[in-house]
């Protein structure tokens, strides 16, 4: 039972610093996966804000685009209707003409054009545009909190402000581009006091985040299953390599212990030869002695130098026993096939006997 | 049969002494030897052929003794007497020659009793 014990402990002592490393091994492992799902979810997050800010610059590139158009045309004539009226604010000649059949037509300018295109956009999609200045012609087209910040930025030399705003409770990517003043702008701009290439405003879109959030959501269930299957993997691997090397140190402490049980009983033969051999040979003389006494007595005959052979193997069988109680050593001798203790050697009782002899 | 000569072979001298008065007492001619050699020596001077060998002996074991008078003598009946010995050594003693073994102490009617019993049987095989 104390065997058993000990033997438990030995493995247990051995293999506690194999659960730490194991442990260690495990902790890097789960810091490395999350670190990496971490870095990737920032990434995915960080692109769908790029996405965004792509179709915001699209959308302002294509308005430009639209407005450069009315302005190559110096405006552009369209039947007034319920939602296009003379712009009160373009204070142009000809702004309203009637054609021969009597069709009454208002000019749009530009700015104009942007705004319904604006409030189409707004409907269909929510997207919200603004066209804004610090001074502008139209008192609605003033600068919230916001762009007047962003404004007076591209004043200083910025081409673009963006960042993510709420809005009616609602996640928009907000992004600004400056507008320049060009030749054309001046037939109606010039009286502000603008030159060709002055800063004379900027562009608003705000794009609702919530498609690209949906995207991005999707794209961050498939990278935590992803990666719950990249570390499990890993986990695994360390789990297996972990108990297999449990395996391995337990067959070898075991196979350890066989080897020195074998030793200990081969010791043990040893031991058991040695005394056979040694107080075997005195009683045989023992018993041959003893059987030829009574022999003798029967015929009665003198038994004197048989007795005095029993006294010399008797005391012969004492000093086997005194050397058995003084071993100190492991030392054996040849016997036939195998090895056997040699107990003279082993002992140090003939030593002992010997050097109080000679102190005597 | 005349001569009932023994060769007893074992080096502790009071054994030896001991044996040849025992068999000397019994009508045997008793030979004792203290090693191998001696044994061999004794073989080129007397006829021999019952023998009784210690199995440990200072020099040649009695193993190699036993096959030494088997090549010799292949008519000999030789028994092992030892102080200890292994399963797999009392095996050994039976592949080189050994017609039977006695673990010490051995009493000397048993040996005084398998003495008789091998020269009965030499006399029955001398006689066919």
């Amino acid at each position: 039972m104390f065997l058993f014990k000990s033997n438990e402990n030995n493995i247990f002592k051995k293999i506690l610093p194999i659960k730490y490393l194991a442990l260690s091994i495990m902790i890097v492992w789960t810091f490395i996966a999350s670190s990496l799902l971490v870095w990737n979810i920032s990434t995915k997050k960080k692109g769908t804000l790029e996405n965004a800010k792509i179709e915001a610059r699209t959308l302002i590139r294509k308005d430009i685009l639209y407005r450069e158009w009315n302005s190559m045309h110096g405006g552009v004539y369209v039947p007034v209707i319920k939602d296009t009226v003379p712009n009160k604010y373009l204070n142009i000649l000809e702004r309203d003409v009637e054609t021969t059949s009597g069709t009454k037509l208002t000019m749009i300018n530009p700015s104009y054009m942007t705004r319904q295109v604006h409030e189409i956009e707004n409907k269909r999609d929510g997207v919200k545009g603004h066209l804004t200045s610090l001074n502008p012609i139209r008192p609605e087209n003033l600068p919230d909190a916001w762009e007047e910040k962003a404004l007076k930025l591209f004043h200083k030399g910025k081409k673009e402000e963006s960042s993510m705003e709420v809005i009616h409770n609602k996640v928009y990517l907000k992004l600004m581009a400056t507008l320049i003043a060009e030749k054309r702008c001046l037939k109606c701009h010039a009286a502000q006091g603008y030159k060709e290439g002055d800063i004379r405003g900027g562009l608003s879109v705000s794009i609702p985040l919530l498609p690209h959030k949906n995207i991005e959501r999707q794209q961050i269930q498939t990278l935590y299953i992803t990666y719950s299957l990249f570390w499990f993997v890993g986990a695994t691997g360390i789990t297996t390599g972990f108990f297999f090397l449990i395996k391995k140190i337990k067959n070898q402490i075991t196979n350890e212990i066989k080897i020195k049980d074998q030793e200990r009983l081969q010791g043990v033969l040893e031991m058991a030869g040695a005394v056979c051999h040694e107080l075997n040979q005195p009683f045989q003389a023992v018993l041959s002695a003893s059987e030829i006494i009574q022999i003798k007595i029967e015929h009665e005959e003198s038994i004197s130098e048989e007795v005095s052979i029993l006294i010399d193997e008797l005391k012969k069988m004492g000093t086997i026993t005194e050397n058995l109680m003084n071993i100190t050593k492991y030392k054996t001798k040849k016997y036939l096939n195998g090895s056997i203790i040699d107990i003279d050697e082993a002992s140090n009782y003939n030593t002992h006997k010997k050097l109080k002899g000679k102190n005597k | 049969m005349k001569e009932k000569n023994i060769l007893i072979v074992d080096d502790e001298p009071s054994v030896l002494r001991l044996f040849k008065l025992f068999f000397l007492r019994a009508g045997y001619n008793v030979l004792t030897a203290e090693s191998g050699e001696e044994a061999i020596e004794l073989l080129e001077e007397e006829k021999i052929l019952v023998f009784f060998l210690d199995l440990r002996l200072p020099k040649m074991s009695g193993l190699e003794l036993c096959r030494e008078i088997k090549k010799s003598i292949p008519m000999a009946i030789i028994y092992a007497i030892t102080g200890y010995a292994s399963l797999f050594e009392l095996s050994d003693c039976r592949v080189a020659g050994f017609d039977d073994y006695f673990n010490k102490p051995v009493s000397l009617p048993v040996l005084l009793k398998v003495t008789e019993e091998a020269f009965n049987k030499i006399e029955r095989w001398r006689k066919t």
